[in-house]
Formats: structure tokens, sequence, C-alpha cells
């Protein structure tokens, strides 16, 4: 068909789709909806990937492992790593020995062991019943995407002196608006003196479990020290340099060495584990997006109806057009065009909304929904490709109709 | 070469007990250049002859050919594109677009044959010119008089520049006034080389006519050549009072064309007698 006849046609739509806009903005309703949600539903799994990848592998995840008790694909069924701390049981955490160990080892460049207690935690204001305290070395800086803001991180494995450094929520609770460089924090009944302070951590959404920004970061020793020797180590994290396959697998038996030949620790790498996360993530993406879709398609039946009404309603306008020489095809396409009109001013008042949404997600929870521009393009097409399908039944229906029945209606 | 030629072209309507023969085997040729009205009692089938040759339905049994090309039984699209190029069609209620004006109502046909909207502009504006309504282009069809709208739709049916125009019935909803407006603009046409063919009730129409054709129960019962300028001699009859009304015909319009032969002579009876009614007033 020429495009002089598609502009015509789209112009004719357009005034009549106007003309019946009532009508038709019910009909739009469903799409709107169903394209908001899917919309949104992707935009908010695409806003928690980005969070994950920050957090988790803001540098190259290659080279980064986790060493733990439990096998990554038992424990991780949710959406991140932190969140898998609730299945280790204490009984089962990995001995400090293991740290100085295989810090020696060829080719590790660095491990941090990592260890949670609840503690009372309290500033120059206020306390905190139940702080979280991380029990580290300088390495997990490097290791996880946090950043100190003024100060310094812990110094060094061994810290003689007992230095603290604390998350950015937990300063101003803790010590209100003055910086609490150099002042005493008490953990615990012990005393510590606050060296640094960190930027703000971009959490990761529904993880409950550690918030860095209101964490209080020790030495894993002090850790120790403070708990008479209990501090747990539930996970250590690993960075290795070169010979990456035979440096694990003889960080593997020395591991199983040590602990009786039993092969109850695990190293997995960190881009597997958001990998994994990530899969879990667009699973359920998908399922969401399966429900969405399907008010997309009572959205497309509801616009098929309302081009059936418009076609037996202008029956005698069809007889018209083929009487002075519409083809069916040209038939078709004049009521393909007008249903994906229909359908598109849908998706975009869908899209539009899906923005509305956001920001209303954004401004009230800690997830940041992020909706690219491929996004937007694929929703708009797709609202277009929904006007097409489900206007062909009523098009193909329009074009069939005898030239002398149609002209005979009135 | 005929323009059209039909032979035994029948049309039944319905199933069964429930069929009527709408058109029982006729046969007819129409020469290029011809001014064809078509004459007859309603339900006669002149309508159903018009939409056969007009492609605009399709003959149950018989051989129809239009400008050399056998087209009784063409596909639908075929049928479409020949409307297109070929056929100009009036019809005696407008069947305009009202959503549309009535420059974008005369140029649609050129939609369908792709002309870009510019051109369609002109050509339409142009043929709306010639049928003396250019000052109604932007006009919508609800603001036009019958007369106008007719004109209007003579305009789409010529702006394709068709070898055929049929118009069945096209002053069948106008007053006399505008009744020969619309005559006088098919004539113009005609004499610029178009083949017409129109049905009407009204006697007097004929004298536009080159040839009339009566029909009667879906078969051609008379075909006479006729002059230009005089009601033809079978049509004359049926102006004579002495004609015979069937309750039916009375009941589908031929009381439409008694009525206008009253008006016809009454304005006879006004030229002969202007100064008895004077008398009869003082
Ligand atoms: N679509 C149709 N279905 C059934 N019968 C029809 C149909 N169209 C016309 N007829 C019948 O065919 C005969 C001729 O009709 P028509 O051609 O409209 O007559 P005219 O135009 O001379 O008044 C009539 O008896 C009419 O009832
Ligand atoms: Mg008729």
């Amino acid at each position: 068909m020429k495009p002089s006849a598609i502009t015509s046609h789209f112009k004719l739509s357009l005034d009549i789709i106007y003309n019946t806009r009532w009508r038709n903005f019910w009909t739009i309703l469903g799409i709107v909806i169903g394209l908001s949600s899917v919309v949104t539903i992707i935009a908010i799994g695409n806003g928690i990937k980005q969070q994950i990848n920050y957090q988790l592998n803001g540098s190259s995840s290659q080279n980064k492992f986790i060493i733990q008790p439990v096998a990554i694909n038992q424990s991780y069924s949710g959406t991140n790593l932190i969140k898998s701390l609730e299945n280790i049981s204490p009984t089962s955490s990995l001995s400090y020995l293991d740290v100085d160990g295989i810090q020696g080892f060829k080719n590790v460049s660095s491990i941090s062991p990592f260890s949670i207690l609840k503690s009372k935690v309290s500033g120059s204001i206020a306390s905190d019943r139940n702080g979280v305290v991380i029990g580290s070395n300088q390495f997990l800086l490097n290791y996880l995407n946090i950043s100190v803001n003024s100060g310094s991180f812990i110094d060094q494995t061994g810290d003689p002196t007992n230095s603290a450094v604390i998350g950015q929520n937990l300063a101003e609770r803790l010590f209100g608006e003055i910086s609490p460089l150099g002042a005493t924090i008490d953990i615990g009944g012990n005393s510590f003196v606050v060296e640094g302070i960190l930027n703000p951590v971009n959490n990761i959404p529904f993880s409950q479990i550690v918030d860095f920004n209101n964490s209080v970061f020790i030495d894993y020793n002090n850790a120790q020290k403070i708990t008479s020797n209990n501090a747990y180590i539930y996970q250590e994290f690993l960075t290795i340099k070169d010979n990456q396959k035979q440096t694990l697998s003889s960080l593997q038996s020395h591991l199983n060495a040590i602990n009786g030949n039993q092969s109850n620790t695990f190293i997995t790498n960190l881009s597997e584990i958001s990998y994994n996360s990530k899969n879990t993530l667009n699973l359920l993406t998908k399922l969401i997006s399966i429900v969405a879709s399907i008010s997309l398609i009572v959205g497309g039946v509801g616009i098929m109806n309302v081009m059936l009404v418009s076609v037996a309603e202008r029956t005698h306008e069809i007889g018209i057009r083929k009487a002075i020489g519409a083809t069916n095809r040209q038939i078709v396409t004049q009521f393909l065009v007008e249903s994906s009109i229909l359908s598109f001013v849908g998706g975009i008042i869908g899209i539009t909304l899906a923005y509305a949404v956001d920001l209303f997600i954004v401004l009230s929870t800690a997830i940041k929904p992020v909706i690219t521009w491929q996004l937007v393009v694929i929703a708009g097409f797709s609202s277009i490709v929904i006007g097409l399908i489900f206007g062909s039944i009523p098009a193909i229906k329009a074009a069939k109709k005898l030239p002398i029945d149609a002209l005979r209606s009135s | 070469m005929s323009l059209i030629k039909l032979e035994g072209i029948s049309k039944i309507f319905g199933f069964g007990d429930a069929s009527s023969l709408a058109l029982d085997s006729i046969s007819l040729t129409i020469e290029k250049g011809e001014f064809v009205a078509v004459m007859g009692p309603s339900g006669s089938g002149k309508s159903t002859l018009m939409n056969i040759i007009g492609l605009l339905d399709k003959p149950s049994q018989g051989s129809y050919m239009l400008d050399n090309k056998y087209v009784a039984r063409l596909k639908p699209n075929q049928a479409a594109k020949i409307r297109r190029d070929t056929i100009g069609f009036v019809f005696q209620s407008y069947n305009l677009l009202n959503r549309l004006n009535i420059i974008s109502n005369v140029s649609l046909p050129l939609v369908y044959k792709g002309v870009s909207s510019s051109r369609r502009l002109k050509l339409a504006s142009d043929i709306l010119e010639r049928v003396g309504i250019s000052e109604k282009e932007y006009f919508y069809p609800n603001q036009l008089s019958g007369g106008q709208l007719q004109s209007a739709a003579i305009a789409r049916a010529l702006i394709n520049n068709p070898k055929l125009i049929i118009a069945d019935e096209p002053t069948g909803n106008l007053d006399s006034i505008s009744s020969i407006l619309i005559m006088e603009l098919l004539t113009e046409i005609h004499r610029a080389g178009n083949t017409i063919i129109f049905v009407t009730h009204n006697p007097e129409l004929t004298r536009y006519a080159s040839r009339v054709v009566y029909m009667k129960d879906g078969s051609i019962v008379q075909d006479e050549i006729t002059p230009y300028g005089q009601i033809a001699k079978t049509a004359k009859q049926l102006l004579k009072p002495s004609l015979i009304r069937t309750e039916e015909d009375s009941l589908a319009g031929v009381s439409v064309l008694m009525k206008t032969i009253d008006k016809i002579d009454s304005r006879k009876n006004k030229k002969d007698k202007p100064k008895k009614n004077r008398r009869s007033k003082k």
C-alpha cells in the first residue's frame, strides 16, 4: 500500500478514535494497566540486578571467591549473598586458622574473614542495643564495594589499638551532627576509637541481615578478644591473582585436610553467585511478567471488542469504500491502523504510568527501578503488536463483507 | 466494441421456497457513449441489474463482458480495482462519508489508487469546480443541500475518469429543480464522452436519455432509442391519466411519480389560466 493511503488512514483513525474517546478510554485501560505493570516489574528487576552488580562485583568478580561451609546452591534461594548467612549455623563456622593458612598460599592476594556479632553499641548521644558488628580485616575494603568517607579503614591485621570504622547512618544515630572521628564508641562494654566513617553504601534491597550503613567494622582479632574467642567466621572472602585452577584445587585440599578430610567447605566464584541470584531474579521477573501479560491479553481482547463494535457500526461506510474501489487489503489496513493506534495510545499512557509508579517506589523503598530506553521502545512496540494481533479479526471481518450487503445496511 | 454485454444474466435471492428471481435471464448490450435510462415499477429488478453491472454483486447465472473483459466471476479484489478504475457510482442517498469533508469525500477513490495527497486535493478541487460546488470544498455533508450532496457524489464518481457511470435513482431524493440541475450535470458529463446508465421513476427525465430500457418482473420488456430532449414514447404512456395503478406500484414509488405528474400538470394550468385566478380572487 502506498504511503499516502496510510497517512490518510492514519488521520481518519485519529479522528475516529477522538470521536469515540470515552468508549476507547475504557478499552485501553487493560493495555495501560498491563503494560505499566510489566514495565514496572522489569524495571524493578533491572534495578535490583544493577544494585547486586554494584555491591558484589563493582570491580571484576572473576578473581573473587567466597569460602563457606555450605554449598552455594543449597543456600542461595534469595536474591543476595548476605541473606544466605541466615542459613548458616555458628557450629559450622570456619576456623580462623584457615585465614592465616590461606593468606600464605601462593597466588592468593587477599583473604578476609567475615564474622558478624550482635552487640550493644553506644555512641556519645545514643546507643543501639542490637548493633551489628563485623569482624574482618583491611582487605574487606577491596573486596566489597565500600569506601571510607573520612578517616581510614581498619589498618592492618592484629591492630593493637581498638579502632572501629562505622557506617554513615550509625554515625548519625549514635553521634549526631558532629563528626565522631576520634570519639569513643562502646561495643559490648569495650571501648573502641572511631577511626573512619564509610560512604553511604547501596544496600541490596530486601537485605535486612547486614546493613553496612548501620554496622561497625572492627578487626577480627578484636572481635575474638571481646567475645572470648567466640567470633564465628561465616564466610571468607578470597582474591586470587593468577593460576586460578591450580590455586583453587590446592586450597580445597588444604581446607579438606584441616577439617578432617570432610568436604564441607566450599569455594565459589563470586560471578557464579551473582549469576545464580540473577538467574533466580530473572525467573521471578519472568513469572510475574507472565501474570502481567495476562492482563495485556485481557487488554487486547478489549481492543478486539471495541473494534468489532466499530466494524459493525461502520458497515455502511465499508460498503461505500468498497463501492468506490477499496480492496479487501485496504479495508484491513484501515482497521489495523485504527486498532494499533488505539493500543499504542494505551501503551504510551501505560509507560507514563510506569514512570510514575517507579518514582513512587524510589521515594518509598530502597529499590531503584531502572527503565531503560530499550524497555520503553520494546513496550511501545509490543503495544502496537497487540493492536495488530487483536485488531486483525475485526479487520478481516470488515474486509470480508460483501460490498452490496454492506451498502444496504444503514 | 460494446462497453457492456450481458447474456442470460439471472439473479436469484434466497434459497428454496424463500427464493426469488430478481433478474430473469437478461441480455443487454450497451455501446460506448450511450445515455441509458432504466425504468420500471418497484421491485422489477432495476437496482439488482445496476449492482451487477457495477460489479457490486455477482449474477447467479449468465455472462457479463465489461470493456472487453469477462467480469461475472471475478475475485473480490479484482472487482474492487475495476470499480475503482472503470466505474463511477451515484446513489439515491448520496452515500458520502459524514466524517469527511466534501473534498476528502471526492478524493477518496484516489486514496485507494495511491495518489499523493497534494495531487488528490488538486484533482478533487478541479472536479468540484466542474460540478459547480467549489465553494463547498471544506464543508461537511450535513451542511449541504440534497442537490449539492448529489453534485459532490457525482464529482466523486468522476474523479477516476471512469468509462461508465451508474446512477441508481440519482434524483430520487431531490426536488424537481435540483433534479433538473443534476440531470443537466449528467448530460454535460455524457457529452464529454462518458457512458451513463441511470434509473428513474420520472418519465420526464427520459428527455435526457438516448435510450430507455423498461423492466418488469426481472425482465426487459421494452428497449427504445429516443431522441434527446423528448420524453420517450413508452414513458409518455405513463403520463396519461388512464394509467393503471396496481396497489403494489402505488405502495412502492409510483405514487411519487404521480405527484410529479400532478406538479407538471398544475404548472401547465397556471400558465393557461393566470387571469382567471385573479378574477376569481376579486
Ligand atoms: N438482498 C436481497 N435479498 C432478497 N431479495 C432481494 C434482495 N435485493 C433485491 N431483492 C428482491 O429482488 C427484486 C428486485 O429488487 P430491486 O432490484 O431492488 O428492484 P428495483 O430497484 O427495481 O425496485 C425484488 O423483488 C426484491 O425484493
Ligand atoms: Mg431500486
